[in-house]
Order: structure tokens, then C-alpha cells, then sequence
């Protein structure tokens, strides 16, 4: 524990001096505000606009949620036909890697046209995005899975619906939460180009908006909304990973846990 | 050896309580694996039988093809010739006897209890009933007050007995264990034959046991197959007839080693 909060501190010490040669460069220099403000107003702002923030944050949120829902949906489903059907995922292959040859971002004016300016077209980016990491990952953990554990498993009857609530399931969750914790942040990303590009929610909207009014304090202010914001979101994942894998061998059990010999 | 392909109607009425029926047989076993470049016959007409509660051991170079032999026995794979009986009876043994593999196979996202009770779990009996069966095995075999541990929590020798009850807890009376002992240290695999040894007796299974230990081959059979390097096939059937325990510096288990190594040596 003391070891972690070094680690910690050390971080904290490198902020506050970048933080520190913010402030007193703008100063000194004479950078007017609505070029680059300092800190601390960018702070005053940030807490000046915190309900404004908080009700564009909620709207990013709830595409980014949604578009998570999606990708965990279609990449679980891409990840599972490929798996239990051969031809399938070999014909699938290709796209899914030209997928993400694709720039995302190169289409979303297009989806803006197909979907207009309401929540989809956000939604569907950031469930684009997250749908490749999280495939990708889950085909590698159903393939992980070691034959003798199938073996074992066949030659008591089981049926490949037992073998993969048994063992596929629970032995690729690891890979689905690790897909997922690159997804989520990745989404998050989406949504505000989703948001950049059309519509009239969200923190992207809110960055866009306050940029053309030179309120470049608030364009940081939503930033910092949108760092913690992803900040959240990994943690989020993280933890109920911590939570769902509970049972693995960890970083942290190796200072606390018990072994028996 | 081999008897060959018999006849597979078979008569004889489900009366498997009969002395004289093996639990398990195996008739004329072939068995060859596809390679790019045809086949690599790894089994030449296998034939075996194991008594009911009784305790048979395959013994033979490394490679030579026990691990196939026992997951025929297991229906994991069908073989090219002969046949699976139990009881007396040709059947596909999927389901119907209990194979451990070689390799480490308990659930890592289990707890002790939880992997106990997988057969259960797959045959859908009662989750609770197994759990009871369960504990009072761990506390009878040495492992109570760990039903709560995950598997990287247990020492090597604790994993493998932990996978011995699991095998143990399956409901079927045929066991074929592949090596169960195989990747332990010394002292560990001797108190584990010990306790195995035990275990067996108490539970009154039927097993097929795979080994290179000539010492363990020794110490735990009634009959002791000794196979050929690959394509592998019988060259000495030995029955045992030694009380149990057994010691292993006895005259006799001595004895027995030294014929089961001349006869694993005659066979180049």
C-alpha cells in the first residue's frame, strides 16, 4: 500500500509542476484568455459551468453506454459464429480487420445524413469503434480454452451447451473484459467526434459550440469533464473485472493473499 | 494378444454382477492418427480387461501411445478396430466412465467445492447433495477446511487430489487415470500413492491407470499391462497378488519391479 501511494505522489508531484508552469507562463507571457486561459480560471470555470457539464456529460454518456451495449452485443455475436461456425468466421475475417482499416470518423458524416442529428448516429460510432477489441478478444478466448478441459468435460456427457456455460464462457470473460476496458475508452472517443460533427447534446457539442465563441476556458473545462469522464469509465470496467475475476491469481493478492503449502 | 474384432451380439443378460464379467474391456483396440502424410498407427490391438473394483495399470515407454489408449476407453476417440465393453456390454463409453487427463484440469474460476461437483453439475443431480458428498470427502481425504480455496491457492500435491475427488465424486464406476501423479516431486507422489491406495479401497472403483513409474505400477495394481513402444500392444499381462498396504521396500514389490523393467527392456 505505501508503495502505491510513491507511486501515486510522484504523479501528483509531475501535475502540479506542469500545472504550476501553466500558470505563471500565461501570466507572465500576457497569453489573453481566449487563446490559452490558466488553470485556475479553467477551474473556476469547470465549477461555474459544473450543471451545464453534467447534463451534456449525461447525454455523452448515454450514447457511449449504448454504443457499448452494441459493440459487446454484435462482437460477442461476431466472436461466437466464428467460433462455433468455421466458414463464417473465415469469410467474416477480412471485413472485421477491413473494419477498422475504415476510419470511423471518415464515415460519420454519413451516418449523420442516414440517422440525423439525434443520439444514433453517436451511437452507432462508438459501438463501431468498440466492436473490434472486444471480437477480436473474445475469438481469442474461446480459442484458449485447452482441449484436456473439453475432454474432461465430453467424457462425462456433457453437451456443447454445458461446455460452454461450464468452461468457453467463464474462461473468455477475462478476454471479453479486457476488450472491453480498450472498447469503453475508444467509445467514449467516438461519441464525441459523433457529437463534433452534428447534433445538440453532449460534451462534444458543448466543446465545439464554446470554441466558436472563443470560450476556450469552457472548451476546457469539457475536456476535463471528458478526462474524468474516461477516467470513470475505465475504472468502472476495471473494477467489475476486479469483481468478476475475483478467482485469478492478481497483482494485488501478492502482497495479501493467502497461500497454503 | 489381440483377440480381434469379436462378435458384437452379446447374449449374455445384463446381470453385470457376475465375478466374472470385467467392468471394463478392451477388444482388439487399433488406432491410428491422421498425419499429411497418412497414418501414424499408434495403437496395434490393444486388448485388456479390469474386474469390477479392480485396479489394472498401463505401463510403457513414453509416447507409446497410453494416452490414446485411455481416451478410446473414454470414447473420446473411436477407435479403428475393436471395441469398448462395459459390463460385458459393447457400448460408446462417453459419459458412461470418468477420464482425468493428464494435464492440469480444474477450473481456475472455481472454488475448491465448485470444482468437486462438476460431474454432478453436468449430469444434473442435486448441486446440494453433491456439495454434502463433497465435504465429507474433503474432510475423509485430508483436504477439509480448503472447500473455499481457488485452485492457484493449493499446492501442487492439494490440486491433484482436488482432482482426484472431483474424478472420484463422478457417479461412474470405471476411472481411467491419465498420470495423475506424473508432474509431482517425489515425496509428494508417495504420500499421494499412499493416499490414493486408500482412497480407491474405500470407494470400491474399477481403475484404468496410466503410469512410467514402475515403483507406482507396482505399489497400486492388481494387474499390470506392460505395453510396446508405438504402434503399442500387449507384451505382458502380470497379475498382482500382494496384500495391501503395500511397502515399497518389500522383497516382493522389489521383485515385481524388476520383472515389469525386463519386460518394458525386452521389448525394443
Amino acid at each position: 500500500m505505501g508503495k502505491r501511494i510513491a507511486e501515486l505522489a510522484g504523479s501528483a508531484v509531475l501535475l502540479a509542476l506542469v500545472l504550476i508552469l501553466w500558470e505563471v507562463g500565461v501570466r507572465v507571457a500576457g497569453v489573453p484568455p481566449y487563446i490559452l486561459p490558466p488553470p485556475t480560471r479553467i477551474l473556476v470555470t469547470f465549477f461555474a459551468d459544473l450543471p451545464l457539464l453534467l447534463s451534456h456529460a449525461a447525454a455523452t454518456m448515454a450514447e457511449v453506454a449504448l454504443g457499448l451495449a452494441l459493440g459487446v452485443v454484435a462482437g460477442v455475436g461476431v466472436a461466437l459464429a466464428g467460433f462455433y461456425l468455421p466458414p463464417v468466421g473465415r469469410a467474416l475475417y477480412p471485413f472485421i480487420v477491413a473494419s477498422q482499416m475504415v476510419p470511423v470518423f471518415a464515415i460519420a458524416p454519413l451516418l449523420v445524413l442516414w440517422f440525423g442529428y439525434g443520439i444514433w448516429p453517436k451511437v452507432i460510432v462508438a459501438a463501431l469503434i468498440a466492436f473490434f477489441p472486444i471480437a477480436v478478444n473474445v475469438m481469442d478466448g474461446l480459442r484458449a480454452v485447452g482441449g484436456d478441459l473439453v475432454d474432461l468435460l465430453r467424457s462425462l456427457g456433457a453437451r456443447e451447451r454445458q461446455v460452454f456455460l461450464l468452461v468457453r464462457l467463464p474462461a473468455s470473460l477475462p478476454f471479453l473484459l479486457s476488450g472491453l476496458k480498450v472498447g469503453a475508452t475508444l467509445a467514449l472517443a467516438g461519441a464525441i467526434i459523433g457529437e463534433w460533427i452534428g447534433g445538440r447534446r453532449g460534451l462534444g457539442y458543448l466543446m465545439i459550440q464554446a470554441n466558436a465563441l472563443l470560450r476556450v476556458d469552457r472548451v476546457f473545462a469539457a475536456i476535463l469533464a471528458l478526462t474524468l469522464l474516461g477516467v470513470g469509465l475505465f475504472s468502472g470496467v476495471a473494477l467489475a473485472e476486479r469483481w468478476l475475476l475475483r478467482w485469478r491469481p492478481g497483482i494485488a493478492e501478492r502482497y495479501t493473499h493467502r497461500r497454503w503449502r | 494378444m489381440s483377440r480381434g474384432v469379436g462378435t458384437t451380439s452379446c447374449p449374455r443378460a445384463a446381470s453385470a454382477v457376475e465375478q466374472d464379467v470385467p467392468a471394463l474391456e478392451l477388444r482388439g483396440i487399433a488406432f491410428a492418427y491422421p498425419l499429411l502424410a497418412g497414418l501414424l498407427p499408434v495403437l496395434a490391438g490393444v486388448s485388456l480387461a479390469v474386474p469390477p473394483g479392480g485396479w489394472a495399470t498401463l505401463i510403457g515407454p513414453s509416447g507409446c501411445g497410453k494416452t490414446t489408449l485411455l481416451k478410446v476407453a473414454a470414447g473420446l476417440l473411436r477407435p479403428a478396430e475393436g471395441e469398448v465393453l462395459l459390463a460385458g456390454q459393447p457400448v460408446d463409453p462417453l459419459g458412461k466412465v470418468t477420464y482425468m487427463p493428464q494435464a492440469d484440469t480444474l477450473l481456475p474460476w472455481r472454488d475448491a467445492l465448485g470444482n468437486a461437483i462438476l460431474a454432478a453439475e453436468v449430469d444434473g443431480r442435486s448441486r446440494a447433495a453433491a456439495r454434502a458428498a463433497a465435504r465429507d470427502l474433503f474432510h475423509r481425504f485430508g483436504l477439509a477446511g480448503f472447500e473455499g480455496a481457488y485452485p492457484h491457492e493449493l499446492s501442487g500435491g492439494m490440486r491433484q487430489r482436488l482432482a482426484l475427488i472431483r474424478t472420484f465424486m463422478s457417479h461412474r464406476d470405471v476411472l481411467l487415470l491419465d498420470e495423475p501423479l506424473g508432474a509431482l516431486d517425489a515425496l509428494t507422489r508417495a504420500a499421494l500413492q499412499e493416499w490414493l491406495a486408500e482412497v480407491w479401497e474405500a470407494l470400491g472403483k474399477t481403475v484404468l491407470f496410466v503410469t512410467h513409474d514402475v515403483e507406482e505400477a507396482a505399489l497400486l495394481s492388481d494387474r499390470i499391462y506392460v505395453l510396446s513402444p508405438r504402434p503399442a500392444r500387449v507384451v505382458a499381462e502380470l497379475p498382482v497378488d500382494l496384500p495391501r498396504p503395500r511397502d515399497r521396500t518389500s522383497g516382493e514389490v522389489v521383485g515385481l519391479k524388476a520383472q515389469v523393467l525386463t519386460h518394458l527392456e525386452s521389448d525394443g
